[in-house]
């Protein structure tokens, strides 16, 4: 007989919640860091706002995600959650912090040295969540997608210490190889792990049809190979375009989710504009990708294939998810603690769908921003700027969707 | 007896529908209904009533098959 997920030790509230706050927080140091953007590349000026969004904006929402759908999707068991809701959220911002000050005091090695030190202890946090997932029965393609994403964010966060190794500590080892390799492997965790969610986001949500089987059983896997062979390419022969390798799964997801968005059967529904937009953009990022052959050092072309994939798509699919799951999980705690025929408040008694809208506009308004940034980027101030509205609009709808839980939770019978 | 198929509702509504049926059924009654993925977050609310459940992927992996059966 094959075993059942064990899915009655779902994580408390407060983790998962924790991690979105925080996740808000980010974009201040992330607006503020945009105000000082150079026309050069490499440039610390450039990797200081992409670390705040990937590991402050963008890492915050996505563990706190991945820890509870984990949980729920997997059947992982959240055997402690007091560990992982103070613990190691207080590494990750630690650690995103000491990395990010560390930039922003040109490479100063002590930071370096102690976000090295937070990252490894988080490295270890995350391979026992690892082999917790691993040892799950859970056959299905998003749990196949939630390891190997995971298993991807592991070896980024190997790679992102093997650099920290050498700018922190001295060590003799080549950072012209290491960097590709990081930006593949980080690439590929936030892709796997969009990925494994849009399976079941899409058609519980948005009611699209299924992805296609083929894709379900082996989208992730056939990544995965294009980033390894790509990985492989770049070791041998750096100089050619590996990256090329990566790039056919990333434009296969991308038209596919946009087909399905198509056939949505609820085109009235909030999030599919959020869709929309997001996978529009990762569409211009496989679009972009090819200029790498011809522009490949260009300034500009970093900045807007960075933008795309992380303040464009990335940004996008997490905001519309936060208006999804919060009220959703404020919900379920709800139900959980009610007694059986109690009827508890609706999602958009927590969240109405015309704050999630309001959300949607200020990330359409940051795109033609965000562009400007790209052509120009001492012009960061109006990306900045639009970047704060949505950091309020943020804490003002999840502060309000907090107060109905509580009077919710009050109004409970005894 | 036909799985009721609930893929074309929003969450929480299939599981609002599973959670009514199963508080105003009979003991030993069983029901079954298709859903677009595992619903894991409608186990712990089963698990309370204790309920008894069962599950399948459909074979064009187009949804699962959840079977319950009242206690």
């Amino acid at each position: 007989m094959q075993a059942m997920p064990s899915f009655d030790r779902a994580p408390p509230l407060s983790l998962p919640v924790r991690y979105f706050l925080a996740a808000a927080c980010w974009l201040l140091p992330l607006a503020a860091s945009l105000l000082r953007t150079d026309n050069d590349y490499p440039s610390l000026s450039l990797l200081l706002p992409l670390h705040l969004l990937a590991l402050g904006v963008l890492g915050n929402v996505m563990l706190g995600a991945l820890l509870q759908m984990v949980a729920v999707v997997s059947g992982v068991p959240c055997l402690r959650p007091t560990w992982w809701r103070l613990g190691v959220w207080s590494l990750w911002q630690l650690a995103t912090a000491s990395l990010c000050w560390g930039f922003y005091q040109g490479l100063a090695p002590p930071w370096l040295q102690l976000a090295s030190v937070l990252f490894a202890l988080l490295a270890a946090a995350l391979s026992g969540l690892l082999y917790g997932l691993w040892r799950s029965p859970a056959a299905d393609g998003s749990s196949r997608g939630l390891r190997l994403a995971l298993g991807l964010l592991l070896l980024t966060l190997l790679l992102g210490l093997s650099m920290l190794a050498v700018l922190g500590w001295g060590r003799p080892w080549p950072l012209p190889s290491l960097l590709p390799l990081h930006r593949l492997a980080a690439q590929g965790w936030v892709l796997l792990l969009v990925m494994a969610v849009a399976q079941v986001i899409a058609p519980m949500f948005l009611l699209t049809p299924a992805y296609p089987a083929w894709w379900q059983r082996h989208g992730a896997t056939l990544w995965l190979l294009a980033l390894l062979a790509g990985a492989g390419g770049l070791l041998w022969q750096p100089q050619w375009p590996w990256w090329s390798l990566a790039w056919l799964p990333l434009a296969l997801f991308a038209a596919l989710s946009l087909r399905l968005l198509r056939a949505s059967r609820r085109p009235q529904e909030w999030l599919l504009p959020y869709w929309w937009l997001a996978f529009a953009l990762l569409a211009l990022l496989a679009a972009l990708l090819p200029l790498l052959a011809w522009q490949g050092g260009e300034p500009w072309l970093a900045r807007a294939l960075a933008w795309c994939l992380l303040g464009g798509f990335a940004l996008t699919l997490v905001v519309g998810m936060l208006y999804r799951i919060v009220p959703f999980l404020l919900w379920l705690h709800l139900k959980n603690a009610a007694p059986p025929r109690h009827r508890v408040p609706a999602m958009h008694a927590f969240v109405p769908e015309t704050a999630a809208r309001h959300s949607w506009r200020a990330l359409l308004l940051l795109q033609p921003l965000a562009a400007l940034w790209v052509w120009q980027p001492q012009l960061g101030w109006p990306l900045a700027l639009v970047l704060l509205g949505l950091l309020a609009l943020l804490l003002r709808h999840f502060a309000a969707a907090a107060r109905q839980y509580r009077a919710a939770r009050r109004a409970l019978p005894s | 007896m036909s799985p009721r198929d609930l893929r074309g509702l929003v969450p929480p509504e299939p599981m609002e529908i599973i959670l009514d049926d199963v508080d105003n059924g009979s003991s030993g009654q069983q029901l079954a209904y298709v859903l677009p993925h595992f619903p894991g977050p409608l186990i712990p609310l089963l698990q309370q009533r204790k309920v008894g459940f069962d599950s399948e992927m459909l074979p064009d992996m187009s949804g699962v098959v959840l079977k319950l059966v009242l206690p």
